[in-house]
């Protein structure tokens, strides 16, 4: 795929206990790729070597035609990373969060990060530590898409969030989606997010991929047998057939 | 545009959105010329992706009930009153063609099937 | 980095500033006082201090960063690991430099106040700057333990490598010297020996952030 945002190309990674194998999918320009599976499956694995938070074995990534080893700082400068774990300087406020962030990306939009924190009802002045759950998940997202990155990576974007904030989230993404020249992947075990939003799926069972695909195609496959199926039958079938 | 799609309907969701606007069209609360949002904010307002919402916009377009002028973006087409008129009967005819399909696999004669079908115009059914 | 140097300095803000308010003020208050004893007394205790200051806000910045998981968060950024290193060896280095500024003012002020003052450690006004030397090798392996596991094996090599300090010297007491008369010799040593340490223990420094970074670099955050 010419233009592709992402790439990996048969990524392995061995830890005791676990292992990933030849991991290979690729993500064009301005789509949304969900990456499910069941816990465990190895989708924040994925995501780490992505990052370069951890080292593969053995294959490639490149994000933006760039390997992400090699080009890392260039690459981060144009990703928007949301862990599952949001870490700030409890002791810092918000806003200080902002203003110790942006020094590093030159995209930075101030005015889109305050209208973003606005629109989350994020209070800056607090203290990031006294932040309520919900509140540190929207101000880890308006943190990664202030600066307009190319692509957003999200790890368990919605794990842990009450349905209303949840509906939110995904609609925040489908407007910076924008213009179709940015790219979302997160990583969920929630399937009803990606029931709606995704154009495509890649589906992780016990660190193989299972399938990578357009959702539609994968939902009018699995819709011959069963009518209503949705991408959780998808996932569940796929981790019983992996067993 | 008023419209609702469900994922956990076996209806595909491009195929509700293609029902939907397509029914919309027809009824009049579209009219021919409106404009249609883009493929994008179609995807965020009703929570789609975008390939759904560009599929369904690829299949009204070949069905001739929108267009997009590049640029410009994507309106209902101008169609004429002959045509919505054509178009309701084709799609009034479809459903008949459905029932005619139905009543012969089930080995009732077509003039059982013209019964029937005088029944449920007269109002003398009940559906249950 | 001017950055994240800021950050840590604000971190260690607290340290930073009683011990200048607290210590140098007791200073200033004996000095403005004529008050000998007080003055001296205040600059024993900011000696005492300085050999503190650089390895605790090593410590420091590693605890606080770990309190707070902000390494992942930093190494998510567009900040190459070398740099993150960087940003606390610099800041503690400068916390010390800071630190020692203030204590040789004082000190030579105290000498030129009181001439004949002495007890048992003289102050000699590069007497702090000479203890914050000989700790900067401490700083190092403190920061290389963090960035190589976390802040508890931070926290363990300090507390061992601090104990070594005070202990070590004494193997070389040579035969005949009293303990006193020994470390009385360490504790006033002569400019050119201090030049030389200084130099030493900076280069010391400097190979410790050389390997922080590579340890750091291959490191695999949680």
């Amino acid at each position: 795929m010419d233009d592709a945002v992402l790439q990996l190309c048969k990524i392995s990674k061995a830890y005791p206990g676990f292992e990933l194998k030849d991991v290979s999918f690729e993500l064009p320009r301005g789509y949304i790729m969900g990456l499910v599976g069941p816990n465990g499956a190895g989708k924040t694995t994925i995501i780490r070597i992505m990052m370069n938070l951890a080292r593969a074995d053995s294959g490639q990534a490149a994000i933006f035609g760039l390997d992400n080893v090699a080009h890392e700082t260039e690459v981060k400068r144009r990703i928007g990373y949301v862990p599952e774990n949001h870490n700030f300087y409890d002791d810092m406020t918000a806003g200080w969060m902002a203003r110790f962030v942006r020094q590093y990306y030159p995209t930075w939009d101030q005015n889109y990060f305050d209208a973003l924190a606005a629109r989350f009802e994020i209070d800056l002045g607090k203290r990031a530590g006294a932040l309520s759950k919900g509140n540190r998940a929207k101000l880890s997202l308006a943190l990664a898409m202030a600066h307009r990155p190319e692509l957003l990576i999200l790890d368990e974007p919605t794990s842990g969030l009450d349905p209303v904030v949840r509906r939110e989230l995904l609609g925040e993404l489908l407007d910076f989606m924008g213009d179709g020249e940015r790219s979302v992947l997160f990583s969920t075990h929630i399937t009803s997010d990606l029931d709606r939003v995704a154009d495509y799926i890649t589906i992780i069972v016990d660190g193989r991929i299972h399938d990578s695909d357009e959702k539609d195609a994968l939902l009018e496959k699995a819709r011959k047998d069963e009518p209503t199926a949705s991408i959780e039958d998808i996932v569940i079938l796929a981790a019983r057939g992996e067993k | 545009m008023d419209i609702a799609i469900s994922p956990n309907n076996p209806v595909p969701m491009y195929q509700q959105i293609v029902d939907q606007v397509r029914a919309q069209i027809l009824s009049g609360e579209l009219k021919p010329g409106d404009p249609l949002p883009s493929i994008r904010k179609l995807a965020a307002d009703l929570l789609a992706s975008v390939i759904t919402t560009k599929r369904a916009y690829a299949d009204l377009e070949a069905e001739g009930l929108i267009v997009t002028r590049p640029g410009l973006g994507t309106f209902v087409a101008d169609l004429s009153l002959e045509d919505i008129e054509r178009l309701k009967a084709r799609e009034v005819i479809g459903h008949l063609a459905n029932a005619v399909e139905a009543g012969r696999s089930l080995g009732l004669e077509d003039s059982e099937i013209a019964e029937l079908l005088q029944n449920v115009l007269d109002g003398r059914v009940n559906y249950g | 980095m001017t950055n994240l140097i800021w950050k840590d300095l604000y971190v260690n803000r607290s340290m930073i500033f009683i011990a200048i308010g607290l210590f140098g003020g007791l200073f200033v208050f004996g000095a403005l006082t004529g008050s000998e004893e007080i003055a001296a007394y205040s600059l024993g205790i900011m000696n005492t201090f300085s050999p503190m200051m650089v390895p605790f806000c090593a410590l420091n910045s590693a605890a606080n960063e770990e309190k707070n998981r902000t390494l992942a968060l930093l190494r998510s950024m567009p900040i190459s690991p070398r740099t993150i290193v960087a940003s606390k060896f610099i800041s503690s280095l400068l916390a010390g430099i800071l630190w020692s500024v203030i204590n040789m003012v004082a000190a030579s002020w105290g000498t030129r106040l009181f001439p004949g003052a002495g007890g048992e450690f003289p102050p000699s006004s590069l007497t702090g700057l000479y203890m914050m030397a000989l700790t900067l090798p401490i700083a190092a392996v403190t920061l290389i333990a963090f960035f190589k596991w976390n802040s508890s094996a931070a926290r363990t090599a300090i507390m061992a490598l601090w104990v070594a300090l005070y202990v070590i010297p004494t193997a070389f007491r040579p035969a005949g010297m009293s303990m006193t008369e020994f470390y009385l010799k360490i504790m006033s040593p002569t400019p050119s020996m201090i030049s030389v340490v200084l130099v030493a223990c900076l280069g010391v420094y400097v190979v410790g952030m050389l390997v922080a970074q590579a340890v750091f670099a291959r490191r695999e955050l949680a």
